[in-house]
């Protein structure tokens, strides 16, 4: 078995990079896979919090590529997401970008890739060493992006960078999409969008409240099913599985069909 | 004697001329071009390729110090002379005499004999997306065949022709030629510039729907809004001194 790499980067920090990675991730393994969510920014990390799994990190990915630990007693198992088998990759909180290169960030995901089915690795912000890291392992690339005009500007920026590095075509991810403020025309459109950066949707996913209490609890959204946002990230599982799931632009509810309940 | 080059690695600068010119007069002719086409070099890396002149450590140190102060970083330098060549290599990481032999290769099979002069009548095919942050720069004129995100920077000796959308920023006769023109089947570039002169906002005012992607439009407005940019494909020049704007129409 050699499983598949995907980082998921978006230039711009704030857009949902380790939510999203965290959510297709736990999603992935709810389908039944053997996944690892790998958190690739050094110094700041986060991906632990929003699983839910900070008091249970021991070792880390620098202790291993330092030769501290074996890379297996640096993953966490995550129990929640049976049927498959979901582990999380930390790492340092004390170091910075300059812990790991990207030859070992690629050592490490061979090791990985071994064993299990897919790989996430939680890109940083930003287009410096912490993405080249991240981006050295990649198979696949998901770029986040925001319906707000400087998200967008940085993704182009960054599937441009993916490109030039033979890492291409990255798959964009539209976080945050509001349906009501895109018919209001308040907010950019997922068609603005495309138009814009010329690149394949794997997933649109609309705003949720539920999605900032799951990230404080450390309880990614698809684990308790059925919010707006948990089901657009099963979607986006489901798409990386390779099956046929349409993309379609969420719509605002009329006064009438919140009435009836109907979704 | 200085001859500004293009190639498909980048902007060759080369130092011709017979071996008795000296090299200050070579450095008064190249730093004359700096100071005439800023737009073009700032910020841009270059190969120098001085040749066959015999030149010491010292004198290479002195062509990129003239270079750096203008903010154009030696990618490599091209030597004949073996003398020249093994100063290049003794000196530190600016000078990779090795890509630059490379890049010397690669320009003499895209640039074949024709050399002196401003090769202006060279034009770079480019088809694809030209995304933020990406820049192309080139000595004659630049053919896009793709949309220029804003973000973007084009720059050109010459003429630039989009066959697409232009939102990013455009230079056109960067090298001081006023009579250089943009073309874009979407002319709303950021900042678009022929020679000298500069124009903000190139705008669509046709499309002041209200709607959230006239945000995209019109990001980088400012209040002086020289002439109305178009959706339809248009052409800018130079026309008294100021860029003028003129929709295409296809008869």
């Amino acid at each position: 078995m050699a499983g598949t790499v995907i980082t998921i980067t978006s230039g711009k920090g704030g857009v949902g990079k380790t939510t999203t990675t965290a959510n297709i991730g736990t999603a992935l393994a709810l389908l039944g896979q053997k996944v690892v969510v790998f958190d690739g920014d050094v110094g700041l990390r986060n991906l632990d919090i929003v699983m839910g799994l900070e008091n249970r990190v021991v070792y880390d990915v620098i202790d291993f590529v330092e030769g501290r630990c074996r890379l297996r007693q640096a993953l966490v198992r995550d129990k929640r997401a049976a049927p498959g088998e979901l582990y999380l990759l930390p790492t340092a909180q004390t170091r910075d970008k300059s812990a790991i290169n990207p030859r070992q960030m690629v050592e490490v995901c061979e090791e990985l890739r071994r064993d299990v089915d897919y790989i996430l690795i939680d890109s940083p912000a930003g287009i410096e060493q912490g993405f080249q890291n991240a981006l050295a392992p990649a198979d696949r690339v998901f770029v986040v992006t925001n319906p707000e005009v400087s998200s967008i500007r940085d993704a182009d920026r960054v599937i441009g960078l993916i490109e030039a590095r033979g890492k291409g075509p990255a798959q964009l991810i539209i976080n945050r999409l509001s349906p009501a403020r895109v018919k209001k025309q308040e907010m950019l459109s997922v068609q603005d969008i495309v138009e814009v950066l010329a690149t394949e949707v794997i997933g649109i996913v609309p705003e949720d409240e539920a999605i900032l209490s799951s990230s404080n609890r450390g309880v990614p959204v698809v684990l308790n099913g059925k919010t707006p946002a948990a089901q657009a990230f099963q979607d986006i599982a489901r798409r990386v599985l390779g099956q046929d799931v349409p993309v379609v632009e969420p719509q605002s509810l009329s006064w009438w069909q919140k009435l009836l309940g109907i979704s | 004697m200085v001859t500004i080059k293009g190639s498909r690695s980048g902007v060759v600068i080369v130092f011709n001329g017979s071996p008795s010119d000296s090299l200050a007069a070579k450095l008064g002719e190249l730093e004359a071009r700096l100071v005439a086409s800023p737009g073009f070099f700032r910020g841009s890396e270059v190969v120098v390729d001085v040749r066959d002149a015999a030149l010491e450590a010292e004198d290479l140190k002195r062509i990129v110090a003239l270079l750096e102060t203008y903010d154009v970083r030696v990618g490599g330098v091209l030597a004949q002379n073996e003398r020249t060549l093994q100063n290049a290599l003794s000196l530190d990481v600016a000078l990779q005499p090795a890509k630059g032999r490379k890049s010397l290769k690669r320009a003499e099979e895209e640039t074949p004999a024709r050399e002196e002069g401003l090769s202006v009548e060279e034009t770079l095919f480019v088809e694809r997306r030209i995304r933020s942050g990406q820049v192309l720069r080139h000595p004659g004129n630049i053919v896009v065949r793709g949309d220029v995100s804003p973000g973007a920077q084009i720059i050109a000796g010459g003429s630039i022709v989009v066959w697409g959308r232009l939102r990013g920023d455009v230079h056109a006769g960067a090298l001081g030629n006023r009579a250089a023109v943009v073309c874009a089947l979407e002319l709303s570039p950021v900042l678009l510039k022929i020679a000298d002169v500069v124009s903000w906002h190139h705008r669509n005012a046709s499309t002041s729907t209200g709607k959230p992607r006239r945000w995209l439009r019109e990001l980088f407005s400012s209040a002086s809004s020289v002439s109305p940019a178009t959706a339809e494909p248009s052409i800018a020049r130079l026309v008294n001194g100021e860029i003028v704007v003129t929709v295409w129409h296809c008869r």
